[in-house]
């Protein structure tokens, strides 16, 4: 019988003891099982744009949709939006980081739900599951991306060394939607309640962080308080990185930063508290 | 430095009995908070030990088997050891590459296809997709699935599901392998091939931890066994000997009985029995049985290929009796299977006198078939057309056969499991009597 060398998860020796005892994060044990996530990842890709023919229109109905909405919107309103570049440029990049950022920790946080059943027959780093579905949705911002460089061009934006800031901020992002998605997917093991909660608050988080207007918009204690959302200054880093005369709002953005690092730590360890509860009710 | 596979130190597994449904409500989603960060619930009556304490170590190679009643926690352990529970306490050390096959379907997911299931299967026990390519004829070939292998597995019945989890994990080369009643699912044939897809597993260097109610399985594949009960080891020792010792355990098996506890004779039957004519029956009594193996030792369970000897002994209350004990074999079905009488004992030569006697029938190896048996003991006097009944006891023993080890004869071969109320191991001869001229091909 041939003998196999295996790809990843190979381990000198495996130590099993309660979780109280075990690492919270083995890191070490996630880039082993590397190979798991990419084909993990891989298959949800593979799920959204290969079964579905249309996938592709989906991803880019919705951001040009409502893009064209609010620019007629705006236009036949001559609203101020306080927005310095070109509000198609603007409101187009803010919609699909949010989208990206939305569906991101949406998945993440269905991560348990969609999962369980496997995690309660086959081992592999529970985290896994979160991470490959984040890990997915870069799929869809690559799509969409495509119609933002086209605006980008027809409005003379080109980006600048800033540009070199962008896989920073979407990672930033995608440690937010991680931290965010583990926490609900843990919350809602507990309480189907904290589902609904999750919803209402993607959906609103949409018309209070500054995807359709900027920050300039609004009188300045509002400001203040807006940039207490951390998805605000993720939403103006990701501009900063996209649009050369775009100024990188530092302290907000080192904030958002922060916020993600802390939800994140928090989101492991209610992920890894939830999974293990989880498991022994059935 | 010990050369162990898997070692196992005070490993301990708590459940919560009382099933926490999702709550609702505001006040339900801050209990939630509260249970996310909040300290774990300490023990009280609404917590059960599936496991307590257990400790033991693999050596590699070995192959252990786990038997107890349900819920002894075996299937606990396993899971632990797969890591899809966590224990409560403890510590288990696992050296080498684990395949673990628990229940049906294996980590399926029900809206990929049976190929697609393959490769999701063989990615989390680290297989690259060159690698899984290299094994796909040899597991669908095994699972006898080529028809439906692209079809959803949703639609697939759980026999045969059974089968492709089956065929995944025997197929992965790992050097640890749980098993947990893996031979318990689908048809008896398909149990057949995974019975010697197991026992080609076994001839390498693999370390097989193997769960089953199947006394027999777990004799024919272990070389060691443990028996669990309440989550604790009760025994640990080579397999042939714990699964006897379970199996007497669990069934109520007597290897011995007694039931005259004095060696007194009765008083006053002397001068009766002197005269021609015997008084009333009875003119025995039975005073104890016992179930002997080849060696003359008690034991309540025995292997096919081992003679039995079933020993009676009784009283004989008058000079002159012609009393004759008889033994009656029941299955577990309650079926007569044969009698054994005193085939020599003929009325002329065969009177005796008072005393205490005993007598040994020995059973043929290879004739009882794999189960329960009773036996019921009489004595009798046969005489012309009537039965005198001096004595009867049903049930006196009860025993359990069991399959021989792999590699002894066997009557039932290859086979799992043959039926009939008896198993004789028969002589057979295959003869070529033509050539088809097909096969001269």
């Amino acid at each position: 019988m041939a003998t196999i060398n295996t790809a990843s998860p190979k381990q000198a020796e495996i130590i099993i003891r309660p979780p109280t005892q075990s690492r919270l994060l083995d890191v070490g044990e996630l880039f082993r099982y590397r190979g798991l996530l990419w084909s993990m990842s891989r298959r949800q890709v593979k799920a959204e744009f290969g079964d579905l023919h249309l996938g592709i229109f989906w991803v880019l109905a919705r951001p040009l949709l409502m893009t064209a909405i609010f620019v007629f919107f705006k236009n036949v309103s001559n609203a101020n939006t306080g927005v310095s570049v070109p509000y198609a440029a603007y409101l187009y990049s803010g919609l699909i980081l949010w989208f990206f950022f939305a569906e991101s920790v949406g998945r993440a946080a269905a991560s348990i739900g969609k999962d369980g059943a496997l995690m309660q027959k086959v081992y592999f780093p529970r985290l896994l599951s979160p991470l490959s579905g984040i890990l997915a949705q870069l799929s869809g911002l690559a799509i969409a991306a495509v119609p933002l460089f086209l605006i980008m061009i027809y409005y003379g934006l080109t980006p600048g060394w800033n540009l070199l800031l962008l896989p920073v901020v979407l990672l930033q992002t995608m440690l937010l939607a991680f931290g965010t998605g583990c926490l609900f997917a843990a919350l809602s093991t507990l309480s189907r309640d904290w589902e609904r909660l999750l919803g209402l608050l993607l959906y609103v988080g949409l018309f209070v962080s500054p995807v359709i207007f900027a920050p300039e918009m609004l009188p300045k204690a509002a400001q203040g308080i807006q940039m207490l959302n951390p998805m605000s200054g993720t939403l103006l880093g990701f501009r900063a990185a996209l649009f050369a005369d775009y100024a990188l709002p530092l302290y907000e953005w080192l904030y958002s930063l922060a916020f993600s690092g802390v939800l994140g730590l928090v989101g492991v360890l209610a992920f890894q508290r939830a999974e293990r509860t989880f498991m022994d009710r059935i | 430095m010990e050369d162990y596979a898997i070692s196992v130190h005070g490993l301990s597994k708590r459940y919560s009995l009382g099933q926490k449904k999702p709550s609702h409500g505001a006040k339900g989603m801050l209990l939630g908070i509260s249970e996310l960060f909040g300290r774990t619930p300490q023990d009280d009556h609404s917590t059960i030990w599936a496991l307590k304490n257990v400790s033991f170590e693999v050596r590699k190679g070995e192959r252990l088997g786990f038997v107890g009643k349900n819920g002894a926690g075996k299937s606990t352990l396993l899971k632990i050891l797969s890591r899809v529970a966590y224990p409560t306490d403890g510590e288990a050390r696992i050296r080498g590459r684990v395949t673990s096959l628990l229940e049906v379907g294996t980590g399926f997911l029900n809206h990929l296809t049976g190929r697609q299931n393959i490769y999701l299967n063989a990615s989390f026990h680290g297989l690259s997709k060159k690698e899984t390519e290299q094994r796909i004829p040899d597991i669908i070939e095994f699972s006898e699935l080529e028809r439906f292998i692209d079809t959803p597995i949703k639609f697939y019945s759980s026999g045969m599901r059974a089968r492709l989890a089956f065929s995944v994990a025997a197929h992965l080369d790992p050097d640890i392998l749980l098993l947990d009643e893996v031979l318990s699912v689908g048809d008896m044939a398909f149990a057949q091939k995974c019975l010697e897809r197991v026992e080609e597993l076994t001839r390498g260097e693999r370390t097989i931890l193997f769960v089953s109610h199947s006394m027999d399985a777990v004799r024919r594949f272990c070389t060691r066994c443990i028996w669990l009960d309440c989550g604790q080891v009760v025994m640990d020792g080579p397999a042939r000997e714990v699964t006897d010792a379970f199996t007497s355990d669990s069934m109520n098996l007597r290897a011995h009985q007694k039931w005259v506890a004095d060696l007194a004779y009765k008083p006053g039957t002397q001068e009766d029995s002197l005269t021609a004519g015997l008084p009333e029956p009875p003119h025995a009594r039975l005073v104890a049985a016992s179930l002997l193996t080849k060696d003359w030792r008690h034991s309540a369970t025995v292997c096919v290929s081992d003679e039995i000897n079933l020993e009676v002994t009784y009283d004989i209350l008058y000079d002159g009796a012609y009393v004759l004990p008889v033994f009656r074999l029941y299955n577990d079905q309650g079926v007569l299977i044969f009698t054994i009488v005193h085939h020599k004992a003929l009325p002329r030569t065969y009177k005796r006198n008072r005393g205490r006697y005993r007598s040994i029938a020995t059973i043929p190896n290879h004739l009882l078939a794999v189960g329960k048996h009773n036996v019921s003991i009489g004595l009798n006097t046969p005489s012309s057309g009537k039965l005198i009944r001096h004595d009867v006891i049903e049930h006196a023993l009860t025993f359990y056969v069991h399959e021989a080890p792999l590699g002894e004869p066997s009557a039932s071969g290859s086979y799992v499991s043959i039926k009939g109320a008896v198993r004789p191991l028969c002589s057979w001869v295959d003869e070529k009597i033509e050539v088809h001229s097909s096969e001269s091909d």
